[in-house]
């Protein structure tokens, strides 16, 4: 009565389940007993066979076969993509020397434009040096005379004027400054004019301002 | 038993004692989890320490060897596939009969016989007689016979007054694992083992007389 937590019950009732415990005595058989361990065994060998089932009872194709199939088709696609696909689409070799010739082209054409822009470039930078240098010979003349300035120095550090538009504006100054010295001969106004032309002769000595001064001062 | 209570923690101290305790290397539950953890002998103790309490709750529920020993199987066949997913939440011994008073309403559902769950007065009222009717003939064997006639007087039980007697004395369970295992209270429990034994009084007084 040592499980029992109940003291409720009589002297007679303890006794008669004293009697009770002590002829209580039935046993399963032995062949339950072999069943239920054969089942434990069974039961514990399962988990230690499951590893050995990965590593050593596989036999050589089991272990081999899924990255031989993988390399398989990586030969099978690499086949179809260099060998079948040229018999199949026969055009698609001639569109790809097209292809390259049309690339070859470009690629001329882009080295030319790019060897004419250096060009260019080359030859916007000598005359900036040049009206740089005559500019700013120019500025101290006009200072030392006190004369006024009909023409701003150029910025090479301008960042508003594009590299492009330099040439430009030069020509329209140039021409703007030979119209006024011719303007200043049709007037008679010939002092004011042989200073200017001394001026614009030294700053740009190629232009042909003489030839259309001749029929003026003639 | 399952409210939340707010209590102070505990000392340092004590909580040094309670992880001093020593670890029982011979309860029920120590065995289950050296099973799970691969040990054979762990198992072979604990089944050796139940089989007979178990064996003999299907055998009185049943009246059958047969059947108490295919039920008997069945829930340790439980017990051995729960090897990886067996959790200590309570006894070992409430898991183990909580496991075979499951199995036990499922065979009683399977015979669809509710009348066989609750039975008892009739069939084995019969071997309660037959015993009484022995006992009569041959005085030599009274000890014996009255030993039997206990039994039997049990198997006479209605189901409920017949699990409890039997969880409590085979199985050594308390009234409170009874009371879960049966899914009732624990005052329910005692009332049946009270009206059980009034009725072992009962018909072993009747057979004295």
């Amino acid at each position: 009565m040592s499980y029992h937590d109940d003291n409720s019950f009589s002297d007679e009732e303890r006794a008669l389940l004293k009697r009770y415990q002590q002829g209580s005595n039935e046993m399963p058989t032995n062949d339950v007993d072999k069943v239920i361990f054969a089942a434990m065994h069974r039961e514990l060998q399962r988990e230690q066979k499951i590893p050995q089932k990965n590593t050593q009872n596989l036999r050589f194709w089991q272990r081999l076969r899924l990255p031989v199939s993988m390399l398989g088709a990586a030969v099978m696609t690499f086949t179809l993509a260099h060998v079948m696909w040229p018999m199949i689409y026969p055009n698609s070799a001639d569109s790809i020397k097209l292809n390259d010739a049309a690339r070859n082209g470009a690629d001329i054409a882009l080295e030319k434009s790019q060897e004419a822009t250096a060009v260019e470039l080359s030859d916007v930078n000598e005359l900036r040096q040049k009206q740089s240098k005559t500019a700013l010979s120019s500025a101290k003349r006009t200072q030392v005379d006190r004369e006024e300035v009909f023409y701003e120095i150029p910025q090479e550090s301008d960042a508003d004027n594009p590299p492009a538009s330099v040439p430009s504006n030069v020509n329209d100054e140039r021409d703007r400054w030979a119209e006024r010295i011719l303007n200043l001969a049709r007037n008679g106004q010939f002092n004011e004019m042989n200073r200017e032309l001394k001026k614009f002769v030294e700053a740009y000595p190629d232009y042909p301002i003489d030839e259309q001064l001749q029929p003026l001062l003639k | 038993m399952n409210s939340i209570s707010l209590s102070e923690p505990k000392p340092i101290s004590d909580a040094f004692v309670v992880m001093e305790q020593p670890v029982d290397r011979d309860s029920d539950e120590y065995l289950m989890e050296a099973y799970s953890s691969g040990s054979a002998v762990a198992f072979e103790k604990l089944y050796a320490r139940h089989k007979g309490g178990l064996f003999r709750y299907f055998y009185r529920n049943c009246s059958s060897r047969d059947i108490a020993e295919e039920l008997f199987q069945d829930v340790w066949m439980k017990v051995v596939n729960a090897r990886e997913s067996y959790q200590q939440s309570a006894k070992f011994t409430t898991y183990l009969y909580r496991i075979a008073h499951n199995r036990l309403i499922d065979h009683y559902r399977h015979l669809s016989s509710a009348q066989h769950a609750m039975r008892s007065d009739a069939d084995n009222q019969e071997i309660v007689e037959n015993h009484s009717e022995q006992e009569t003939v041959d005085r030599s064997l009274e000890l014996a016979q009255r030993d039997e006639t206990l039994k039997a007087a049990i198997c006479a039980l209605p189901f409920e007054q017949r699990e409890a007697i039997l969880m409590q004395q085979d199985g050594h369970l308390s009234l409170a694992e009874i009371a879960e295992i049966a899914g009732t209270s624990r005052e329910t429990i005692k009332s049946r083992l009270r009206y059980a034994m009034q009725k072992l009084r009962d018909q072993l007084g009747e057979l004295k007389s």
